[in-house]
């Protein structure tokens, strides 16, 4: 568990300390975007219609800080999970870089909101799924 | 008839004759004074009385939950109707087979190609024995079963990248049971024998621990050490060539390495049967999982309008109207009815135009639902059985899924036929996200990949065709089930149990089976007994 929350944290890590951050950061961001979110959100965040709504312009997205860092953690409303499977970093950067993409231009979040965010979840009851 | 005490009366009888008279409670009482444990919390229908003649009942969904609650409220009288989106029932409980099509949300048109005859589940595929409620619909409209082998020892694990000697090996998990489980045995053993437990076990208690540990994990009595043969000296473990005729004893395999199993923490894997609802074998319908709805549409089926997507719910103190559009004709319609019982997942029922009130609209997003991938893959030959001698259960691997394990699990039928469809892939969380961001082709080479390296030589060779499919990209689900939360489970699941105005929802949402279909018919049982018995009281 602790491996996967950590698994691309030498990966962020590199691309902050690296010069021309800011760029390798939306670099970053973007593949992992792209790797964890495109599947529904779609790769420009344009959405799937009326399940999926579009993440351009979306007030959730680029609402509370706390509020959309909870909503990748915990889910809500059929969006999944995500605390077992992605890392702080991880979900750090995605929401840096989807709120300052298509138009976008909300601060970005901090690794250390995020893990604020996963130390209120407790114990959750989440386990790993086996049917 | 006999008296109740009766020498001669089966608790069974005895039970039935309860029932009949003092209805399911009177049931449970008795069995929970015999001892019994009742493992699904319901194991038959509600015993519901009186009439429902002259009520109309609006039903969304045609899966578990819709069909049971269709089929048990017909059955009192009352006039149901079902909307059914797709152009077939069962939900989530489905099966792909040749010219099985279907098409994700921003996704290509899949067909299924299979050969006759070959199937994969893609939802639930195998059922508990203690699943007493799926039982009892299998065995009403007889649904024939067959064992789902769901653990086998014979079955590899494997270990990419792993620290010690078993790094990339091909391992049977009777192998490294047996190891471990010695090894373990003779630690503990060689602890107690020189005192080293004294004060935690009495100095009697302690002879007949030892004497468990032996047996346990074949340790010599003599000097309490594991070589991994039994009294006679015969492997318990596995041969490099196995006993046969004449004069081949059989030469058993080297032990492994404590150490070595250790690191490679395989040993993970071992738990997984252990819990309660998993066992070394389940049951799986004869023919593939939606022999489940076929047996439901035998006795319900009429109630079914296929093809009708709701697209409005509206109500008064008369009624319920849902509006509806036909997606193959694009017609649109309304149906009218005194109440309502709406079975679909809260991820899409959420997005639904309803005149809900904000606390329960609110209710129905405080859930999570799974990213769940599966992908079928059609081997032109039983490879795994023919050469490796493994007849069903799944190869563990530590290729990671998002937990850390990556299974590939083989059919449990046909044994000894030519060609099979094995599970090429059954993954969550992220990877299953990840995973279904690719093209069709490419989750089959993502699979194949992983198959490949397992089975060198052997994967591609014989792969013919697959179908995946991510139930979180499916319209009509957008996620493989419901995963509430603790404080879900407090604030938000009890408000969505309690009827909404005429509506009711159920499925495997709300229940503490979340995923299992025996979530859906229980959910649909608790539902349709509230509602009966309101609609006697009015």
């Amino acid at each position: 568990m602790s491996k996967r929350h950590t698994g691309f944290a030498g990966l962020f890590l590199l691309a902050t300390l690296a010069p021309g951050a800011a760029d390798a950061d939306e670099q970053t961001g973007r593949s992992l975007y792209l790797q964890n979110c495109a599947a529904c959100h779609q790769t420009e965040g344009q959405g799937l219609g009326h399940p999926i709504p579009p993440l351009a312009g979306s007030p959730i997205l680029l609402g509370d800080e706390t509020e959309v860092a909870g909503l990748i953690l915990h889910g809500k409303a059929g969006m999944p999970a995500f605390h077992l499977y992605l890392g702080d970093d991880v979900i750090a950067a995605i929401l840096s870089y989807a709120r300052d993409a298509w138009g976008n231009a909300a601060p970005p979040i901090s690794l250390a909101l995020v893990t604020a965010e996963r130390a209120k979840l407790g114990n959750d009851g989440f386990r790993i799924p086996t049917n | 008839m006999a008296d109740w005490g009766l020498p001669g009366l089966t608790r069974r009888q005895l039970l039935e004759q309860l029932g009949r008279v003092g209805g399911s409670a009177a049931v449970l009482a008795a069995m929970q004074a015999f001892g019994i444990s009742t493992a699904s919390a319901a194991e038959r229908p509600p015993e519901l009385r009186g009439s429902g003649a002259g009520k109309k009942i609006l039903i969304v969904g045609a899966g578990h939950a819709g069909a049971t609650s269709a089929y048990e409220l017909s059955k009192l009288g009352y006039d149901v109707t079902i909307l059914e989106a797709r152009s077939f029932s069962g939900g989530r409980a489905q099966t792909a087979r040749r010219g099985f099509q279907a098409q994700e949300m921003g996704g290509e048109p899949a067909r299924c190609d299979f050969d006759d005859g070959h199937y994969i589940n893609i939802g639930p595929w195998r059922i508990p024995y203690h699943h007493r409620s799926t039982l009892y619909y299998t065995k009403l409209f007889d649904v024939p079963l067959e064992i789902m082998v769901n653990d086998n020892d014979a079955a590899f694990l494997y270990g990419r990248d792993v620290p010690g000697r078993l790094n990339r090996q091909l391992v049977r998990q009777g192998e490294i049971k047996a190891d471990l489980r010695g090894m373990t045995c003779e630690l503990v053993a060689k602890a107690a024998a020189t005192g080293r437990l004294d004060g935690l076990l009495s100095a009697d208690d302690k002879e007949i621990f030892l004497d468990y540990l032996c047996n346990e994990g074949y340790l010599s009595r003599q000097d309490l050490t594991y070589r991994g043969v039994d009294g006679m000296g015969i492997s318990i473990r596995g041969f490099a060539r196995h006993p046969g005729a004449g004069l081949v004893k059989g030469e058993g395999l080297p032990l492994l390495d404590f150490s070595d199993i250790l690191n490679s923490r395989l040993w993970q894997h071992f738990n997984a049967v252990t819990e309660f609802d998993m066992q070394w074998t389940m049951f799986q319908p004869v023919g593939g999982m939606d022999q489940i709805a076929r047996g439901f549409e035998r006795h319900m089926g009429h109630l079914i309008r296929f093809d009708s997507e709701i697209e409005r719910l509206r109500q008064n103190d008369q009624g319920v109207t849902a509006d509806w559009i036909n997606t193959k004709t694009g017609q649109r319609g309304s149906t009218t009815a005194d109440y309502a019982i709406v079975t679909m997942p809260l991820s899409v029922l959420h997005r639904l135009d309803t005149d809900f009130s904000e606390s329960f609209k609110e209710a129905m997003e405080g859930v999570a639902y799974a990213p769940v991938m599966k992908a079928g893959l059609q081997m032109k030959r039983r490879f795994w059985e023919e050469d490796f001698s493994i007849y069903g259960g799944h190869i563990k691997t530590n290729f990671d899924n998002g937990m850390g394990i990556y299974n590939i699990s083989f059919p449990s039928t046909a044994w000894q036929s030519q060609k099979g469809v094995l599970l090429g892939a059954y993954i969550y969380g992220a990877v299953a996200v990840q995973a279904s961001a690719k093209s069709l082709r490419d989750r089959l080479e993502y699979c194949l990949d992983i198959g490949e390296t397992v089975f060198p030589g052997h994967y591609r060779a014989n792969f013919e065709t697959g179908f995946s499919w991510c139930w979180h990209r499916a319209k009509y689900n957008q996620g493989g089930w419901a995963e509430w939360s603790e404080a879900g489970r407090k604030t938000a699941y009890p408000k969505l149990l309690q009827p909404e105005g005429r509506v009711y929802l159920a499925g495997e949402h709300l229940s503490y089976m979340t995923g299992w279909q025996a979530g859906a018919i229980e959910s649909a049982w608790m539902q349709i007994e509230k509602l009966h018995h309101r609609v006697l009281q009015a």
